[in-house]
């Protein structure tokens, strides 16, 4: 089936049309929630969210922009705003702590996520590293991981996060900067 | 290049060798169910049935005005119409 005549019959409300948007983007949605929320039970529903939205919203979708450019948008914005949920109650837990709260998580310094995808080998290494982009600005970490883990094409990232190609170019090389010195101070404090 | 600046390159090359991973086999199922609850809930609310209830509340409306403005006036019109009759049909008593 072509885009524009599943985009007409998602219009229309078809689940059939629907099942099939699900099989074609789950991978591409879950993977890049994943890499973002780095929780593989918060990428599901991270997922479930995005594609509820997507179901929701297909009657706005204009066709400006491809699709798949479309989805990835919604994915990124709805991971980001999981993160930013999760962010304020972790800030909550730990201004119930410094009160003597008991039962409270301490806030980890490193999570200890593995990717499904990386490889036995480079298991510790993809875990540190994926620490480290957890660290780097909201849309350094869009930037990266929709390059590194989804391959997304540069002038793709432009047009889902809505900049200039020049833009993530920038993002780009900021994030490996930073990365590289995130993990230089990693590897400086298990050395001692 | 020291051996802290490889394991660095090291682990920064190392998401190059990362796979999509694996979508939890019944993700699919789970939006589906997810979006159809959704749609239910959306459904009680359909614009057809807005539109609907809106029409019933105008022509009740409509009614309720039209009864009051009709029903009224006849009602002016009858105590107007009464008085003279009943004027003539108490009038044995005052003319007693």
């Amino acid at each position: 089936m072509n885009e524009e005549l599943l985009i007409s019959q998602l219009k229309e409300g078809s689940i059939a049309a629907f099942n099939l948007l699900i099989d074609e983007f789950k991978v591409s949605v879950y993977n890049t929630a994943l890499g973002m929320v780095q929780n593989v039970e918060d990428a599901e529903d991270v997922s479930q969210e995005v594609f509820a939205e997507i179901f929701q919203s297909i009657k706005n979708f204009k066709g400006e922009a491809k699709l798949s450019t479309w989805i990835y948008r919604i994915a990124v914005t709805k991971s980001l705003e999981h993160l930013r949920r999760k962010n304020r109650k972790k800030r909550f837990a730990f201004v119930q702590s410094l009160f003597g709260n008991e039962g409270v998580t301490p806030i980890k310094d490193i999570p200890n996520f593995n990717h499904a995808g990386a490889q036995l080998e480079n298991k510790e290494r993809s875990k540190v590293l994926f620490a480290a982009i957890e660290k780097l600005p909201e849309n350094q970490k869009t930037a990266f991981i929709l390059h590194k883990v989804e391959g997304v094409s540069y002038q793709e990232i432009a047009e889902i996060m809505k900049t200039s190609l020049s833009s993530v170019e920038s993002l780009q090389f900021r994030a490996k900067q930073n990365l590289q010195k995130l993990l230089q101070e990693y590897y400086d404090k298990n050395e001692k | 290049m020291n051996t802290k600046e490889k394991q660095i390159q090291e682990t920064l090359e190392s998401i190059d060798s990362i796979s999509r991973a694996e979508v939890p086999f019944d993700l699919g199922n789970k939006i589906l169910q997810r979006v159809q609850k959704q749609n239910g809930k959306i459904s009680l609310i359909k614009t057809k049935m807005i539109w609907r209830a809106a029409a019933c509340v105008v022509v009740l409306v409509g009614m309720n005005i039209f009864s009051l403005v009709h029903f009224s006036k006849s009602k002016v019109e009858s105590l107007e119409n009464s008085n003279p009759i009943a004027t003539e049909y108490f009038s044995y008593i005052t003319n007693s």
